[in-house]
């Protein structure tokens, strides 16, 4: 039968062209994400590499969003994410790879609230926090300050720190139109040491220049600093895992890294960069 | 006054100065944020001394031949306040850009049929459907605002450009369950491989039982979704008469309205739903006008007297009966060590017409009842990051109901009647843009009974590039 004929010859074709998979090279891994994270990252492939010569780890940045899209698109292997995935996200990465993906944490941050070194503020609580970021605080004055604008600085919306932020902190309320956004938590570092009057959000690991506000639940709760162990008993209001994600369940090369952050001398690392080790 | 918009500008401009140092150096003053020289640091070598000042440029030369003044702080300031107005307006611009999505995919195919052969049947129609051909080539635009959604999509191929889908949506960001209102033509929520995307699936085409009870899959009316963590909700009042129909396009032949809904629950590995629709059809045989013809019996080349025929005309006439169905669907996901994803779904719907042969105003009548029933049980194997394979098995059983002691002229199709398709493929994912496939599907039983009118065994070759 002639469509029998055809149908074997080109299954064959296809098999023998998908066989050699384009895949960079064995031993490489590819990581992609959060921005919060592309420092940990870095450092955590540094060290890999160093101690397991010939592996490759190649870490960039982008946003949690962009690497779990280039998760679902399989552009990367690892992605690295401060949120969890969400539902649609979840959807496509089943519809292209029949999986729902494996979650893995591989440290804890304090999601902290910056502002300029010079800001008498010292701590502020969730609810201040909400009012600055809507728009409806808009004066330094209204939190016991100066007769001062706020200028607020915020996150692409590909980045999981403002998603997370989004919804802890302004309970899924829409950022008001006045905050600016940075390209990564170093620009809004960089732009709160620089502004006085400004006010910012990231990572716990970015203190160079400014100051970490504590933070209260409530105005009845006690101040709280994001430390190692506020963060992992979760008693800092804004903690939050960072994950690692993969396809399906780690083998290899990814396995061997993945193990290895999750191990030992990976955690160290995190404390070292300024995160916080899961235990 | 504070300055809001200033740092990105400052950052800007320390850039740019330190991309130009000449520009700095040739004003004095130290670059922003310098950092200090290290304290053992060797002391700097005297600075060379200023190499004679160039030419000036003969269009900035004064008219009274004096030099140009050096700029000074505040000529620097203006211009970082007007590239800061330039800075602001250009990020606007790209901000609300950012919320359009443009998407696209193109699937060129080539099919090969068992049942092609040279030639042209009675009605001149070509014997061979072995082709080449654009199977899809659509363009979707998505903008997401504030609490508002836009959505079109469009399909251009050999056959014209056809309008997909055109939502217009509010969506909730109030309420805890994601809500989400739509009015506008979409795919009515029944199933899961109605719903699925044709640049996900995994077979070139939807089964025979899906493309029979929802033709076209969309339809126009209102939409409501309802998400809460693992529940979800779809439901819709729609036309009911699908969109491209022959008769009635673009209209809706009867006042009721239909009403379709799936309710489910999304547990990450599983996925369950059932689904329903109810409402009302016509069934319509289009009149036909009066033919005047004869046949020249003598062969004087005139048509006279009894030679002459007429074939009157007969009026459109169409009945109006119920329609109900129900469907269960069922998908699950593994994680196969070492070889990747494992996906098994199934489904099934059941579809109920009654009193399909006359106005449903008359009294029930078992003898015009359609009983019709489909399933589907798909299993898709990935390996590794770019090759899945993929089996298929669909049956559709277009009538079930009895017609025991019914006359001969309502007698139905036989309820043996079935067609059941054996589909496999391999899917390569060449890149995150391209996916080339192979698919053979064997069709057993009555291939007559199928929405098109080619319904046989097939291979399909298909590139499909998106982005």
């Amino acid at each position: 039968m002639k469509l029998t004929r055809f149908a074997f010859l080109t299954l064959g074709v296809l098999a023998g062209i998908s066989l050699p998979a384009p895949k960079a090279r064995a031993g490489d891994v590819t990581v992609k994400g959060s921005d919060t994270m592309v420092i940990l990252g870095q450092r955590w492939a540094e060290e890999y590499m160093k101690k397991n010569p010939g592996s490759t780890i190649q870490v960039t940045g982008g946003g949690s969003g962009t690497g779990i899209s280039a998760l679902i698109n399989g552009t990367t292997d690892i992605c690295q994410a401060s949120r969890t995935m969400k539902t649609a996200e979840k959807e496509k990465l089943r519809e292209r790879f029949a999986t729902t993906g494996v979650e893995i944490p591989v440290a804890k941050d304090g999601l902290s609230l910056y502002v300029n070194a010079a800001n008498p503020l010292n701590e502020i609580t969730m609810d201040q926090a909400k009012q600055i970021f809507t728009g409806k605080v808009t004066n330094w004055k209204d939190l016991g300050g100066a007769d001062a604008k706020i200028i607020a600085y915020s996150r692409e919306n590909s980045s999981g720190t403002y998603v997370f932020f989004k919804e802890h902190v302004l309970q899924n309320a829409d950022f008001t139109p006045r905050a600016q956004n940075m390209p990564g938590t170093a620009a809004v570092v960089n732009a709160v040491g620089k502004e006085k009057f400004s006010i910012g959000y990231g990572g716990a690991a970015y203190s160079k220049g400014i100051k970490i506000l504590k933070v209260k639940k409530d105005a009845g709760s006690p101040a709280i600093a994001p430390d190692k162990t506020t963060v992992q008993n979760g008693t800092y209001a804004l903690s939050r895992p960072l994950f690692f994600y993969v396809r399906n369940k780690p083998a290899g090369d990814i396995k061997a890294f993945v193990d290895w952050v999750l191990g030992a001398d990976g955690q160290a690392l995190v404390e070292k960069i300024g995160y916080f080790p899961l235990k | 006054m504070n300055k809001p918009n200033r740092a990105p500008f400052v950052a800007f401009l320390f850039a740019t100065m330190c991309a130009a140092p000449s520009f700095a150096i040739a004003q004095g003053a130290p670059p922003l944020d310098a950092p200090p020289p290290p304290a053992d640091a060797p002391e700097p070598p005297d600075a060379p001394a200023p190499a004679d000042p160039p030419a000036p440029r003969a269009d900035s030369t004064p008219a009274d031949g004096a030099a140009a003044p050096a700029p000074n702080l505040s000529d620097v300031a203006a211009k970082v306040d007007g590239l800061e107005e330039a800075f602001n307006g250009t990020k606007a611009t790209v901000d609300g850009l950012s919320k359009l999505k443009i998407s696209g995919y193109i699937q060129g195919r080539l099919e090969l049929h068992e049942i092609s052969k040279s030639g042209v049947d009675d009605a001149g129609k070509p014997l061979i459907f072995d082709r080449f051909y654009v199977r899809r080539g659509r363009l979707k635009a998505l903008y997401s605002g504030t609490n508002a959604e836009y959505m079109l999509q469009i399909d251009a191929t050999g056959d014209g450009v056809v309008l997909k889908d055109a939502e217009a949506s509010i969506v909730d960001s109030w309420t805890p369950f994601n809500f989400k209102l739509t009015v506008g033509q979409f795919k009515v929520p029944f199933g899961y491989e109605v719903l699925q995307s044709s640049g996900d699936r995994e077979m070139p085409e939807r089964s025979l039982y899906i493309r029979s009870f929802f033709p076209n899959e969309r339809d126009r009316g209102i939409r409501l979704n309802a998400s809460r963590d693992w529940f979800r909700f779809s439901g819709a009042v729609v036309n009911g008469n699908f969109i491209q129909d022959s008769i009635y396009a673009n209209t809706d032949p009867n006042g009721w309205k239909d009403v379709v809904a799936r309710v489910g629950g999304d547990f990450d590995w599983l996925v369950v739903g059932i689904s329903g629709s109810y409402g009302k059809a016509l069934n319509t045989t289009l009149g036909k006008p009066a033919v005047i013809g004869g046949t020249d019996a003598n062969g004087d080349k005139v048509l006279t007297g009894s030679e002459v025929s007429i074939t009157p005309a007969t009026p459109t006439t169409y009945t109006a009966y119920l329609r109900a169905r129900v469907g269960v669907d069922v998908q699950t996901y593994f994680d196969v060590p070492g070889v990747g994803g494992l996906a098994l779904k199934g489904e099934a719907a059941l579809s109920r017409d009654r009193n399909t042969g006359a106005p449903s105003t008359l009294p029930a009548d078992p003898c015009k009842d359609v009983v019709a029933l489909g399933w589907i049980v798909t299993g898709v194997q990935n390996m590794g990051d770019h090759f899945g394979v993929v089996a298929r098995v669909d049956q559709y059983r277009p009538n079930l109901a009895e017609r025991t002691g019914c006359t001969a002229s309502l007698a139905a199709t036989p309820t043996s009647t079935k067609t059941t398709t054996f589909g496999f493929g391999l899917n390569l994912y060449v890149s995150s843009n391209a996916k080339l496939s192979v698919f053979g599907e064997k069709v057993t039983g009555r291939q007559d009974i199928a929405p098109t009118d080619r319904y046989d065994d097939r291979v399909t070759v298909q590139l499909q590039a998106k982005f």
